[in-house]
């Protein structure tokens, strides 16, 4: 019991700890859109209109569940909920993979600290930890999945089978990204699979592995059914051949370990089997990533490979010299991730970088900090809230909006009587696709050009519009 | 060891007088000096003679009377002047008293049996010598009342608060009483709220119940292999001769049938025969299975104990009779068509040396021969495999009382003893005993060694195998929860949850089941507005993920389970088991009307039904007489 207690608080310290390099880029100007899209969502859901009803899918819907249950007990915070929960789970894999090399591979405390803080310390998870808590939860149902399917090969018990189903669904359940990861891990299941349980039946073996995957997508798909709730879907982005070769080359900066791992152990199929079950999974979820876009940063696809750096490290052949090259190793893995973001990453990466590197990047919601104060005191705004989480995060509540699901708001996008007091539009001239769905229902204001509204807020990017009444009957 | 003398000489005179052949002089003294034993008893565990033979060469080598006490019958007012079990223990009975002096027959003559029997009757007497199963025997008949009475009643008259005889207090019944009446005054004032509540109730029962098991396939899979290799290697370095009395109880009821299988599988146990006490244990009304165990002239080392009638007719009030003529230092059941693994016996001595002083019991896993045979043999596989395999290795990490099962359960014998033994009032005394022995201070132990039975080939034998199970498991859930406080101080608020859970939750979501079916199959054909007054939104989520990730969890978890064993062929199985959940449903109800009706019943289970059950006759034919 003690011992668990003192897991827990250790787990407390370094979440906060993990608090920091968020805080930093934060300071610095950076909101992953993930973050705000989850952040304004857990707003509305809890502290928007009763009957706001969501457009958008409810997916993923393990991290959003923990969001809002959050925001419900938090009442809401200065601090995006989401970074909280990102830290959470940072601090959660660090304290898990620092025990994991202690009790499992026997590494002494200092070496398993160095393993570990080098683990965080690398770009491409201090990029994780900020991008919200889906990638982090996505790193950890890797993580998982990773660990089981080598002990599947190495010892067949049945929590490891557990690991593997329960990394397969925390992915599927935390990011789009999860459910390609999730489809890829078929042809590792079978590399890494013992031989005397493919030889007696490889369907009961691939029907148990992917038994959860299903399930819980099943489910999913019922509770969208009887709850009348989008609570599944991936959207797909636009194609773009650039993705694939950055993307190898950005898992590959992630990987000097795990190559070094079964390099030495190539003579094993006992380890290198399934070790190399591990980059056959990622491999695999790049390339569906190229045929089935779902995730547009390089260096994001990359990031679930930082679930194969503990796995390999815990097998690193037992030497009183293990963690110096493996420290090394390490370290270079930390400098190419570092050169992965800037030169490869997407350019929500690339900001980052910039603001971890103390450079001030633009942050959306300060954007939309202004006009959220000129709405606060106002009630009855029409919104599309769905398409303005930044405006959401900023104001740090919805109660004053008439959003999706409210008659009022439905009418107008067909057509109808303007409703309520305000509206207000985003405007975003580069954007080649109107995303505002008001803005697309009533595109003369973008000009001004309706005489039933009165422009009160203009700043070029949003626009804040009185209801005119005076030619109602 | 070197042979002792008198072995030798026994040796030389049954060579000497034909009786034994020179190779068989040769290995039974071999045998004799690794076993630490004396070469009787080696031969008495051999199929070269007859016991009758060796009987008759020890009185001729003894120059005493051989008594055929089938002819010549014990005087049974003589017999209960003296303790039962000295004499017992000692295989010596005094037969006639003439002028004064007593003639006193023994299984076994020699110096040690001679100062015994003049410590226990006086210098005044007459050697003679009788089998050992006459000597039983005349045991039995002398003292069949009091050790009936003894069997059926030792429990509830010694600790009456931990027996069924009782099958609910009146405290209970008070407590039962005020929780309905709370229910229907609640259903009268404020019916919405009184259902929510329930509702409420049930739904986190569900929830807690669910992570349990998988708290318990987690935590109980990671410990038992490194144990298992330890025990495993601990066994394979012990000597024979360091190897105590083992009793095994076989008790049967109305199944001759299955006999050679039995003994084929106890003379392939790796364990010396003659160090076996093995207790063929019959009804006394059951003809049939007593004149097919006399007609396989088995070896002497088997026994036939013969228990009277008497109410309860159950399996643990036979155990507790033949208990009482046990020889061993250690005692195991085994079901008439269990297949033990050949070196379980030596797997528990090593368990029981590595473990805590306070290790009574060690129970090792049960699976089926017959897997594949159909859907219901397959799923009864998947769950016994869920049990042993996964589930009972975590309730032994956790600390939680391990209910036992049916059969291949090791125990000190002191112990058991000292608890009188079973409950024969309980229709799962073993579930029972093993959380009275947690209780006592005792610990449970779970070991990896599988005994392969017959699994039900036939729904219906099923339903009635499992109502007992169910009907057991009631019971004893009501006779551990007479003293909840006391319960939870022996046990720890660890050991009272999972006791609650596993225990409750066993029979509790069979009853359960069906309510929640049938309010899901209405919430799908007249929608949710049906069911929304009972169902707020946080129980509506509640029972979502308890519909859903709880369910599907289980299934899971019963796919998972044969993968240790590398029956991987059976995972797919594991989707149906919705099915088998229903059966369990069935036998819920049923044991839940018999516990009321009718609750020392005995649901009989029927074995030897199974098509594989003809090959291992056959088999255990073939090799029976290869072994002769």
């Amino acid at each position: 019991m003690r011992d668990l207690v003192w897991k827990i608080a250790l787990w407390l310290l370094v979440s906060a700890a993990m608090l920091l390099p968020i805080a930093w880029v934060e300071g610095h100007g950076f909101l992953s859109s993930a973050t705000i899209q989850m952040w304004a969502k857990a707003i509305v859901l809890t502290d928007g209109p009763a009957v706001f009803r969501a457009t958008d899918a409810f997916f993923p819907p393990l991290p959003f569940a923990i969001a809002l249950v959050m925001q419900v007990l938090s009442g809401g915070t200065d601090i995006p909920l989401p970074h909280v929960l990102s830290a959470a789970v940072g601090g959660l894999l660090a304290v898990a993979w620092y025990y994991n090399l202690i009790n499992r591979a026997a590494y002494d405390r200092l070496s398993a600290v160095l393993v570990v803080l080098l683990l965080v310390l690398n770009p491409v998870f201090l990029r994780s930890l900020s991008e919200g808590p889906s990638m982090m939860f996505l790193i950890l149902g890797a993580w998982l999945f990773f660990r089981g399917l080598v002990n599947i090969r190495l010892f067949g018990t049945a929590p490891d089978m557990m690991k593997v189903a329960l990394g397969l669904l925390v992915a599927t359940m935390s990011h789009e990204l999860g459910v390609l990861f999730a489809l890829a891990t078929l042809p590792a299941l079978v590399l890494a699979a013992r031989p005397s349980l493919l030889l007696v039946s490889p369907s009961g073996y691939l029907v148990s592995m992917f038994f959860p995957v299903v399930a819980a997508v099943l489910s999913l798909f019922f509770v969208s059914a009887v709850l009348k709730t989008d609570f599944f879907a991936v959207q797909l982005l636009s194609p773009d051949s650039a993705w694939a070769g950055a993307t190898f080359l950005a898992i590959f900066c992630l990987l000097p370990v795990p190559l070094m791992v079964i390099f030495r152990l190539f003579l094993q199929p006992r380890f290198s089997m399934p070790l190399g079950g591990m980059l056959l999974t990622l491999v695999g979820m790049a390339l569906l990533n190229r045929v089935y876009p779902v995730e547009p940063d390089p260096v994001l696809v990359a990031a679930p490979a930082l679930g194969a750096i503990p796995v390999a490290a815990r097998w690193w052949t037992r030497t009183s010299l293990r963690s110096t090259p493996l420290a090394a190793l390490m370290v270079l893995s930390a400098m190419l991730g570092g050169w992965a973001l800037g030169t490869l990453g997407a350019p929500e990466s690339r900001a980052w970088l910039q603001a971890a590197s103390g450079r001030m990047v633009t942050n959306p919601v300060a954007q939309a900090a202004h006009v959220a104060a000129f709405l606060r005191d106002r009630d009855e705004v029409l919104a599309d809230v769905e398409r303005h989480p930044d405006l959401v995060a900023a104001l740090g509540n919805a109660s004053n909006f008439i959003a999706a699901g409210d008659p009022a708001y439905d009418r107008v996008l067909f057509g109808g009587r303007p409703a309520g007091k305000f509206v207000v539009i985003g405007v975003d001239e580069n954007d080649p696709v109107v995303r505002d769905r008001l803005l697309r229902a009533l595109p003369r204001l973008k000009n001004n050009n309706d005489s039933r509204f009165d422009l009160v807020y203009d700043t070029g990017s949003w626009m804040v519009y009185r209801v005119n009444r005076a030619g109602d009957t | 060891m070197a042979l002792d003398a008198e072995s030798e000489a026994i040796g030389n005179l049954l060579y000497d007088r034909g009786i034994l052949t020179d190779e068989q002089l040769d290995e039974a003294e071999d045998l004799a000096e690794a076993w630490n034993l004396g070469l009787v008893e080696v031969l008495l565990g051999k199929r070269w003679l007859k016991a009758a033979t060796i009987y008759r060469e020890l009185a001729y080598y003894y120059d005493v009377p051989l008594l055929d006490l089938s002819e010549t019958l014990a005087d049974s007012a003589l017999l209960r002047r003296y303790d039962v079990t000295e004499m017992t223990e000692a295989q010596v009975i005094p037969v006639r008293e003439e002028n004064g002096r007593l003639t006193v027959a023994t299984a076994r003559p020699g110096p040690v049996t001679l100062v015994r029997i003049i410590e226990i009757f006086g210098s005044e007497v007459d050697i003679a010598v009788a089998t050992r199963l006459d000597i039983s025997l005349a045991l039995q008949s002398a003292f069949r009342e009091e050790q009936s009475h003894e069997a059926v009643y030792g429990l509830a008259e010694t600790d009456p608060v931990m027996s069924a005889s009782n099958v609910i207090l009146p405290a209970q019944v008070v407590v039962l009483y005020g929780c309905i009446s709370l229910f229907l005054l609640g259903l009268a004032f404020a019916p919405v709220p009184t259902l929510i509540a329930l509702n409420v109730v049930m739904t986190v029962f569900y929830l807690g119940n669910f992570l349990f098991k998988a708290t318990l396939v987690w935590v109980g899979s990671e410990a038992q292999e490194r144990m298992s290799q330890s025990i495993a290697a601990e066994a394979a370095m012990l000597h024979d001769d360091e190897l105590p009395v083992y009793t095994v109880l076989v008790p049967m009821f109305r199944e001759p049938e299955v006999l050679p299988i039995l003994t084929n599988a106890l003379r392939n146990l790796d364990y010396p025969l003659a160090k076996l006490d093995i207790k063929i244990v019959l009804e006394e009304s059951d003809h049939d299975t007593i004149e097919a165990a006399r007609s396989l002239d088995l070896e002497g080392v088997f026994e036939i104990v013969l228990v009277p009638a008497s109410h309860p007719q159950t399996k643990p009030k036979a155990c507790n009779y033949a208990l009482q003529y046990a020889r061993g230092d250690f005692l195991v059941i085994f079901d008439a068509e269990d297949k033990p693994e050949p070196d379980q016996l030596k797997k528990v001595i090593a368990t029981f040396r590595q473990s805590s002083p306070n290790t009574a019991c060690v129970q090792c896993r049960l699976n089926y021969y017959n897997a594949q045979e159909n859907w219901l043999t397959r799923m009864f596989t998947l769950d016994y495999s869920l049990w042993f395999d996964l589930m009972l290795p975590g309730l032994q990490r956790l600390g939680v009382p391990i209910p036992l099962g049916g059969t291949s359960n090791h125990f000190r014998m002191d112990v058991l003893r000292q608890l009188k033994a079973w409950d024969p009032h309980n229709v799962t005394e073993d579930a029972d005993l093993g959380i009275r022995l947690t209780q006592k201070g005792y610990r449970v132990g779970v070991i990896d060694s599988t005994t392969f039975e017959e699994a039900n080939v036939s729904i219906p034998n099923w339903i009635r195998q499992r109502s007992r199970w169910i009907k057991g498991y009631m019971q004893t859930f009501l006779v551990h929860t007479r003293r909840p406080v006391h319960l939870a101080r022996t046990v720890g608020l660890p050991g009272l949850i999972g006791f609650v859970f596993f225990i409750g939750g066993t029979f509790l979501s069979g009853l359960l089941n069906p309510i929640f079916w049938g309010i899901f199959v209405l919430w799908m054909i007249f929608g949710a507005q049906l069911i929304e007054p009972y169902f707020p939104p946080a129980i509506l989520y509640m029972s979502l993920i308890n519909l859903l990730a709880g369910n599907a969890l289980l299934i899971y978890l019963t796919m998972v389970a044969p993968f240790r064993r590398r029956w991987t062929y059976l995972a797919p199985w594991g989707v149906t088991v919705v099915g088998y959940w229903v059966l369990m449903t069935i036998a819920s109800y049923k044991a839940l009307k018999q516990l009321v009706s009718n609750p020392f019943y005995w649901e009989k289970t029927q074995h030897g039904l199974s098509k594989h059950t003809a090959a291992e006759l056959k088999a255990a034919g073939d090799e029976g007489e290869a072994a002769t």
